[in-house]
């Protein structure tokens, strides 16, 4: 099997279309299309927009029979799986809305998962749902006390009557589709986002980020159910007439190489993923396994969603320069899937910059002062933030401190934006929509940063938020995990992240007050806790036991969640002799990278 | 590699697991990978790499939801050994 072409005579058009159908209507006129590659690192699967254009509109078709209402939900368990693009097109054609399910469990995580797809499917309210084979057996579990059309594997689908008639089609004004941002087990919240919303979007992107040309190719192993994975290089490529390469997530996991050898072996000039990934693939690579790879073609390896920290990729850049990497490759970025996916990004062909601080003003005033890192006394601590780039010019952006004013450059603060790629609200929850977003369409992101000669640099990250390797995990689903346990009262508990002794990742950390005495019921109530996390999100996380009322809370009442973490970190300096990670201002600490002492 | 028992199988993965910071002195048949080990997503795909390499095997995407101890593993490692042969 032949993998599709990266040039054809078809004129490049970036994303200038009025509707997604509209879009690969034009791209199927070309030859460029969607490959999938399998863990050996083989093409098991290649498909032009001609040929993807005519399977979704059959398949379409056959969706319509279900007689599900204009605008219905499928949901779709997001395997890197050809099925699940056909579906996506599908859903378009058929006038439906494609909802992509996560698609990963843990060790032992079988009840968890399950309990995660119900959630959603109920939250979104789908009419059908499916996944392939491997998948569908949870998803049938899932869904068992939930009443739906149609629920089952592609076959399934692909058995139904096709209806005749005019396939329904969508308007500029219809949803694309649903995405749930955070993952967040018990608290989802479904960006929605219309056609010409996600397509002023790409066509920013595809313009003035990636500058778009002939010959660009993408290649990606980004799961589907993640903003990157489904914006960027599902609705990107084909919105831009580009072809594109997959390796599914997990076999990137297992064997991170591939990714390269994918990307060498088709010439793929655009890449994305968060900077753990570039440093995963660095480790799994020897020094002279470079010689045989070829990278020179990659012009654009974004870098975004996570705490950007400059040491692996320039390790990366250092072992692959022999393949012909090139280190101004690194785009860093920033974007969030209530933008549709981008917002700012680095200048083609710059060097990854890091804007040396102060960082007691930070920590103080907010004020971004610069700083010289190599005079700066050893009495001045010195933070780094990473260049995060020029705004999209479709975006309008205030940072704005707690009343809501306006500040001045290098002034941290809320970052707000507003522009066309900005989604209209969270699905059915009027309530997180108002306080997102304003009735003028400033989106509240509660992201923390500044800005500097029109660059942008963050901070600190949505509120509250743990990111960990590159995933979004909210803190209430820990803490309801640690609250699910005898003994543990509602009040109890406070999740957080903080950066981990090496400084180079954030780890999760729950603190619970207890009053347990013994020993062995104190040992075995960490032990529960750090296995229920372990199963449901596949993360190590540090739990500390605290006498009662040692949790500080806001004059309300409420968690201060903000205060817990600098307390936590309070303790466990003072506990060790060696110093752990000095606090920062903001509780959140991404795309920022991580503060040392310079002598 | 063919005919490992399950027994021999799990001799084979405590190689593989004593790198693990927590595996010293805790490694038996009824070790629990994740509370046990700690073992995170990425030492987890470490570990299937090496299984997958060591007995040539393909590991199904989702084995690992209804796992977690070494026996569990060991189990369906030699099942699919069978199935493969």
């Amino acid at each position: 099997m032949q993998a599709t072409g990266s040039s054809h005579d078809l004129a490049l058009r970036k994303a200038d279309f009025s509707t997604l159908c509209e879009a690969l209507d034009y791209a199927a006129q070309g030859e460029t299309g969607v490959n999938f590659y399998n863990a050996r690192g083989e093409i098991y699967s290649s498909t032009t927009y001609t040929g993807l254009r005519a399977e979704s509109m059959a398949l379409a078709r056959r969706l319509m029979g279900l007689g599900i209402e204009r605008g219905g939900r499928v949901a779709l368990v997001a395997e890197t799986s050809p099925h699940f693009v056909r579906f996506f097109w599908a859903c378009q054609y058929a006038g439906l809305v494609p909802v992509p399910l996560p698609a990963t469990i843990q060790i032992g995580g079988h009840a968890a998962y399950v309990a995660q797809l119900a959630q959603l499917i109920r939250n979104c309210g789908a009419s059908a749902a499916m996944a392939t084979p491997e998948w569908v057996d949870f998803l049938h579990e899932a869904v068992a006390d939930i009443d739906l059309t149609c629920v089952g594997t592609p076959e399934t689908f692909d058995a139904l009557p096709e209806a005749t008639g005019d396939l329904p089609g969508v308007s500029p004004d219809s949803t694309a589709y649903l995405q749930y941002t955070s993952g967040s087990t018990r608290f989802p919240r479904g960006v929605v986002i219309d056609q010409k919303t996600v397509l002023a979007n790409i066509r920013d992107m595809a313009t003035n980020g990636l500058k778009m040309r002939d010959g660009d190719r993408f290649g990606s192993w980004l799961p589907f159910y993640h903003d990157m994975g489904l914006v960027a290089f599902i609705i990107m490529p084909m919105a831009t007439q580009r072809s594109v390469d997959f390796l599914g997530t997990h076999d990137f996991a297992m064997r991170p190489r591939k990714w390269l050898e994918m990307m060498s072996a088709n010439r793929a000039t655009i890449t994305s993923a968060p900077p753990f990934a570039y440093e995963l693939a660095v480790m799994r690579v020897r020094p002279h396994d470079a010689e045989g790879l070829d990278l020179s073609a990659l012009r654009v390896a974004c870098v975004g969603a996570e705490m950007i920290s400059p040491e692996p990729l320039e390790r990366f850049a250092e072992v692959l320069a022999p393949a012909g990497f090139r280190k101004t490759a690194f785009l860093p970025c920033y974007g969030m899937a209530e933008c549709s996916l981008g917002i700012s990004f680095l200048p083609l062909d710059e060097e990854v910059r890091i804007d040396y601080i102060d960082s007691e003003d930070m920590q103080h005033d907010g004020i971004a002062r610069p700083v010289d890192p190599s005079a700066a006394g050893a009495e001045r601590r010195v933070a780094r933030y990473v260049d995060c780039g020029m705004l999209l010019p479709t975006f309008q952006i205030e940072i704005r401190d707690e009343t809501g004013q306006p500040l001045p450059e290098r002034h941290a603060g809320v970052i707000h934006l507003r522009g066309p790629s900005v989604m209209s609200e969270y699905f059915q929850d009027p309530e997180m929509t108002r306080e997102a977003l304003s009735a003028d369409g400033w989106l509240n992101t509660g992201d923390i940063g500044y800005l500097a000669g029109g660059r942008l640099f963050l901070t600190g990250r949505k509120k509250d938020m743990i990111i960990i390797h590159g995933r979004n995990i909210w803190p209430q689903d820990l803490e309801h995990l640690a609250k699910s346990q005898p003994g543990v009262s509602y009040n109890d508990v406070a999740a957080f992240s903080v950066p981990s002794e090496d400084g180079r990742h954030e780890e999760a950390v729950i603190v619970v007050q207890c009053r347990e005495r013994d020993e062995v019921k104190r040992a075995r109530l960490v032990k529960t806790i750090t296995g229920l996390v372990r199963s449901e999100f596949g993360i190590d996380c540090r739990v500390e036991l605290v006498p009662t009322r040692t949790l500080p809370r806001t004059s309300s009442g409420k968690l201060a969640r903000a205060r817990a973490r600098l307390d936590h970190i309070a303790r466990r300096q003072a506990a060790a002799s060696v110093p752990v990670q000095p606090a920062t201002a903001q509780p959140e600490t991404v795309d920022e990278a991580p503060i040392r002492y310079i002598a | 590699m063919s005919s490992e028992t399950p027994e021999e199988i799990i001799e084979t993965l405590y190689g593989f697991l004593e790198r693990f910071p927590k595996a010293a002195g805790n490694l038996g048949p009824d070790t629990k990978l994740a509370d046990d080990l700690s073992l995170d997503s990425v030492n987890l795909m470490e570990l299937l790499v090496e299984i997958e390499d060591h007995y040539d095997i393909g590991l199904p995407l989702n084995m690992m939801a209804d796992i977690t101890t070494i026996r569990e593993l060991a189990v369906r490692i030699s099942q699919l050994v069978e199935d493969k042969a």
